[in-house]
């Protein structure tokens, strides 16, 4: 009896560790779509290439150099940044006017595309990469071993991100605007603010988040084609519970998916995937605006 | 009518053809896949084209059908086939009502993640549970009655024309009910076909049990010739697929999801027997392109549109003409990617030798195209002829370089179009008359 | 009397859009509502319709009181609305556009096998008579002219052999001469089928020329109603009138 709080507290700590890093990755989801109405596909695919990225930079390019990790984090997501810098404006900008499952489809078609680019480059097989110097032992907590680069790179950068995230929405001025933008878009653009122009730095921002927890996701287990379709079903599921368009939404959300499949694994192996979907559907059906999301009309 | 009477005989015959002819079975096994995607993107269409409602867990029904059947024909010893099959399409449907139920609720983008959460939970239901199902190494060894068993294939086959072309049938005839009719309205205007009386949701509902009832058959028809069901039915990348085969062909249209169906399959047949690590970045791009530059799909693009009521005949003619002309270059921009497209996919080694083929080709185009069609618009049959003619031209030059199929299924559409513009009966009637001015 | 509403309040989130209003309506009356912009017009007809469901208060026609019933009940029970903004079905040909109507009039839209093209042309193409767009039956309604949609907005509404007509400003921006015939092909329809009339209205001649009977509304108040003469000569509708400019 006297392990089952150590006990639980590991599981604790198991679930914030993997809600922290897809908080990481949904985020840049959450935002694009708070601003643009634009539920983008592709964000597993800037997910998926700041994976690769870091890895073509710190096993290739920048081997030789100390603390290539670190350049990486810095290089890398200004990489995917660019990428997303040309998608927006030669792709989406074209189409917001128009139904957004429409956008959906052609973020889609996209998705397809960066998937077997990411083939054509870097190969089918699972790659990796190693995490660090001076981050890949583990260290106890709680009685169990945790590799000590989930536990002191992964949470400290997503819970930095998601305090500057916080800081940047609501003490800056442009943070205002974009929230204002999430409430109002047409109200925004009546205020003078060139709204084209937000939308592409959003959307650039949202990128750059992607290919962030790209950076940091990929250390912890293997990099592969196919996870770009993996990932974006997890951010769906997280900012969905969350919240869609809700920032605080999806740390919920996806504190709720970390816990849940950490315990879900302890408890019921079999299932627990399942369970997040039924989650999932639950939120939709019985709060289909999500545990923190602004009020959704049914109908059309 | 007679037409489809007529395609029908022909197939029903393919398998002797196929043995005629000495080509391998895997066409008569292509055909099938064609004929099964057609009956499930028809059903889809139902949902997405008919009544606005664009599902991502369509492959949900596809896995409910494979495993009624699958299940109770394995596990009840002796359960006569017929109900088993039956089974499919009735359990599909009940699943339909149960899951429809709560979507329905939904609109747009939340209606869309709700089908797809449903159907990854139809997914790893029977993924994980193991012992009912069989988990991820499927449900093998369904026993089917003896004549399915055909090592030719043949009896399938016919057994999956047969079925599916009643099944496309049926959904024809609601298509173009009352009931089909009201949904279109449903999809135009839900708030004013409540009022006039109709209960929006609840129709929804049904045209989504009804898509679940077939796609759940054209599940069951899977299960049928693999003689076994693996959870990756109900993935949802399966559902994307058939979205993208209706948006191919054109979700406004009838045929348009099996002109979908049938393309992708063939294409993708061709790209993944020797490329299939780019087969979906071609996916992709076509999609982009579809959703860029086609809306109405390729059967759309290949109708007529911009006319508007007050149009007398000769402005309708002319607006015809001008689209006629403008598409006529579109698909003559896209035969020529496509062509060399699939051309370099072939032979790569001779990738500058396509390239140079291909400028050619447009420097030939170029020069030769606006003096036909400046032919064409004094509306003289005999230009008339030419055109309907002219596409026998680039397709004997692309049988003579060898472009794969792929390539040469451009050139067909373009047919299409040319004979969609120019056989028309009042199109006929001007060429006929011969008005003196020049359009 | 037809249609009563009682003392109905309607507030969106502390602003009252319709405070305590009542207004009846008798059989065969061409009854119209008046009232600046933003008074309640389009929120009254809503909660009529059951597109909005009352705070407070109830409607009833026919004595049957239908507070709360869903709009496509309302529309079986014999209110029919033309809508402000022309609600069609905009890919739906003309023809299309009042026969899925008319089908849902007589409980056909059910019929899963038969197909639509050969029912109820009739009594479709009647109709489309009656508005005036026989000659358009194959058009697509989207790429109607404004004023052709509306009267396809009528002819729709007329489909579902309405009792009682709901008219959301059926002469919003139209030109005086459109304006005429508009009232006119109304008033021909209105008194062929017997129809009762309840129409809001910014045109004042119209108002004047055509209502037996006007409510005025503002502010989400019934301010006066009462005969055309009446309601002229009162002196609160005065000013909130000559108050706003013409």
């Amino acid at each position: 009896m006297s392990d089952l709080l150590p006990q639980l507290l590991v599981q604790c700590l198991n679930g914030i560790i993997i809600a922290m890093a897809i908080y990481l990755i949904s985020s840049g989801l959450s935002l694009v779509f708070g601003v643009l109405g634009v539920l983008n596909f592709a964000h597993g695919s800037f997910y998926m290439f700041g994976a690769f990225l870091v890895f073509t930079f710190t096993r290739h390019l920048l081997k030789t150099v100390p603390g290539h990790f670190w350049l990486a984090i810095l290089i890398v997501p200004a990489l995917v940044a660019l990428i997303g810098l040309a998608v927006e404006m030669g792709f989406l900008r074209f189409i917001y006017k128009a139904d957004p499952l429409y956008q959906l489809l052609l973020t889609y078609g996209l998705v397809l595309m960066f998937s077997d680019t990411v083939k054509l480059l870097w190969g089918a097989q699972n790659l990796s990469v190693h995490r660090p110097p001076g981050f890949e032992g583990s260290v106890a907590i709680f009685g169990h071993l945790f590799p000590s680069y989930n536990v002191l790179v992964v949470l400290p950068v997503s819970i930095l991100t998601m305090i500057g995230l916080y800081v940047f929405m609501n003490h800056t001025n442009f943070g205002r605007i974009v929230r204002a933008a999430t409430q109002d878009r047409e109200m925004v653009g009546a205020l003078g603010i060139n709204v084209r122009r937000l939308y592409t730095t959003v959307f650039v921002i949202g990128s750059w988040l992607g290919g962030l927890g790209g950076v940091i996701a990929a250390p912890m287990g293997a990099i592969y084609p196919g996870m770009d379709f993996d990932v974006i079903i997890d951010a769906f599921i997280v900012v969905v519970i969350g919240g869609l368009g809700s920032m605080a939404g999806t740390v919920l959300g996806a504190l709720i998916f970390g816990l849940l499949r950490s315990f879900g694994i302890l408890f019921v192996p079999q299932f627990e995937t399942l369970f997040i979907f039924l989650l999932m559907a639950v939120v939709l059906v019985v709060r289909p605006q999500g545990l923190l999301g602004r009020h959704v009309s049914s109908g059309h | 009518m007679w037409v489809f009477v007529a395609a029908l005989l022909l197939l029903f015959w393919v398998p002797e053809l196929v043995r005629a002819m000495g080509w391998t079975k895997f066409w008569i096994l292509f055909f099938t896949e064609v004929f099964i995607w057609s009956l499930f993107a028809v059903a889809f269409n139902l949902l997405m084209g008919y009544t606005g409602l664009i599902s991502f867990g369509q492959a949900a029904y596809l896995g409910i059908g494979g495993y009624t059947t699958g299940l109770l024909l394995k596990k009840i010893a002796g359960f006569p086939f017929a109900l088993g099959f039956i089974a499919a399409p009735v359990v599909s449907a009940l699943a339909a009502l149960v899951i429809g139920y709560f979507c329905i609720r939904l609109s747009h983008i939340y209606f869309a993640m709700l089908t797809l959460a449903f159907s990854q939970i139809v997914y790893f239901t029977a993924f994980k549970w193991y012992s009912f199902t069989g988990g991820d190494n499927g449900l093998i060894g369904v026993p089917v009655p003896a004549w399915v068993q055909d090592p030719t294939f043949t009896n399938y086959y016919r057994f999956v024309l047969v079925v599916c072309t009643v099944g496309i049938f049926l959904l024809w005839r609601i298509v173009n009910s009352p009931f089909g009719q009201t949904l279109t309205a449903i999809r135009e205007n839900p708030e004013r076909a409540g009022f006039i009386g109709i209960h929006v949701k609840r129709y929804q509902l049904y045209a989504f049990m009804i898509a679940g009832a077939f796609s759940g058959l054209a599940g069951a028809l899977i299960t049928l010739n693999e003689r076994s069901v693996y959870p990756d039915l109900a993935f949802w990348t399966r559902s994307t697929q058939v979205l993208l085969m209706s948006i191919l062909g054109g979700v406004y249209t009838f045929a348009g999801p099996i002109i979908g169906a049938l393309l992708l399959l063939f294409m993708d047949a061709d790209i993944t027997q020797d490329y299939p690590e780019i087969w979906q970045l071609f996916l992709g791009a076509v999609l982009v392109l579809i959703l860029y530059g086609l809306p109405g799909g390729i059967v759309g693009f290949m109708q007529s549109r911009d006319v508007a009521s007050t149009d007398d005949a000769a402005t309708r003619l002319r607006k015809s003409m001008g689209e006629f002309q403008r598409k006529f270059w579109y698909l003559f921009a896209a035969m020529l990617a496509f062509s060399g497209f699939f051309l370099v996919l072939k032979t790569p080694s001779l990738w500058v030798t396509t390239l140079l083929i291909t400028l050619a080709q447009a420097v030939i185009g170029a020069l030769l195209f606006p003096w036909m069609l400046g032919r064409l618009s004094t509306l003289a049959q005999g230009w008339r002829l030419v055109f309907l003619l002219f596409p026998l031209v680039p397709l004997g030059i692309h049988v003579l370089l060898r472009t794969p199929p792929s390539g040469l299924v451009i050139i067909v559409l373009w047919a299409l179009l040319i004979h969609t513009y120019l056989w028309r009966a009042e199109v006929r009637e001007a060429f006929r008359a011969r008005p003196r001015a020049e359009l | 009397m037809l249609l009563r509403v009682e003392r109905v309040t309607k507030s969106f989130g502390g602003f009252m859009a319709v405070q305590d209003v009542s207004l009846t309506v008798e059989k065969g009356q061409m009854a119209c509502i008046i009232g600046p912009n933003g008074a309640g017009k389009s929120t009254l007809f809503n909660l009529i319709t059951g597109h909005l469901v009352p705070d407070r208060g109830r409607i009833f026609l026919h004595d049957r009181d239908i507070t709360g019933v869903p709009p496509h009940k309302i529309c079986q029970l014999g209110i029919g609305r033309s809508f402000q903004r022309t609600n069609i079905f905009p890919r739906l040909s003309v023809f299309e556009n009042v026969q899925v109507a008319v089908l849902s009039h007589h409980k056909k839209s059910l019929k899963l096998f038969t197909p639509a093209k050969k029912l109820a042309q009739r009594e479709t193409y009647a109709i489309l008579e009656q508005v005036g767009l026989a000659d358009e039956a194959q058009s697509v309604g989207g790429t109607l002219a404004y004023g052709f949609q509306k009267q396809l907005e009528l002819g729709i509404a007329l489909a579902s052999e309405p009792e009682i007509l709901l008219l959301d400003e059926p002469t919003a921006g139209m030109s005086p001469q459109e304006t005429a015939s508009t009232i006119a092909l109304i008033g021909t329809i209105a008194r062929e089928r017997g129809l009762t009339l309840l129409f809001t209205e910014h045109d004042m001649d119209v108002v004047f020329s055509v209502a037996e009977k006007i409510t005025v509304v503002h502010q989400g108040r019934v301010l006066a109603e009462g005969s055309p003469d009446e309601v002229r000569q009162n002196v609160e509708v005065q000013r909130v009138y000559l108050g706003e400019a013409a």
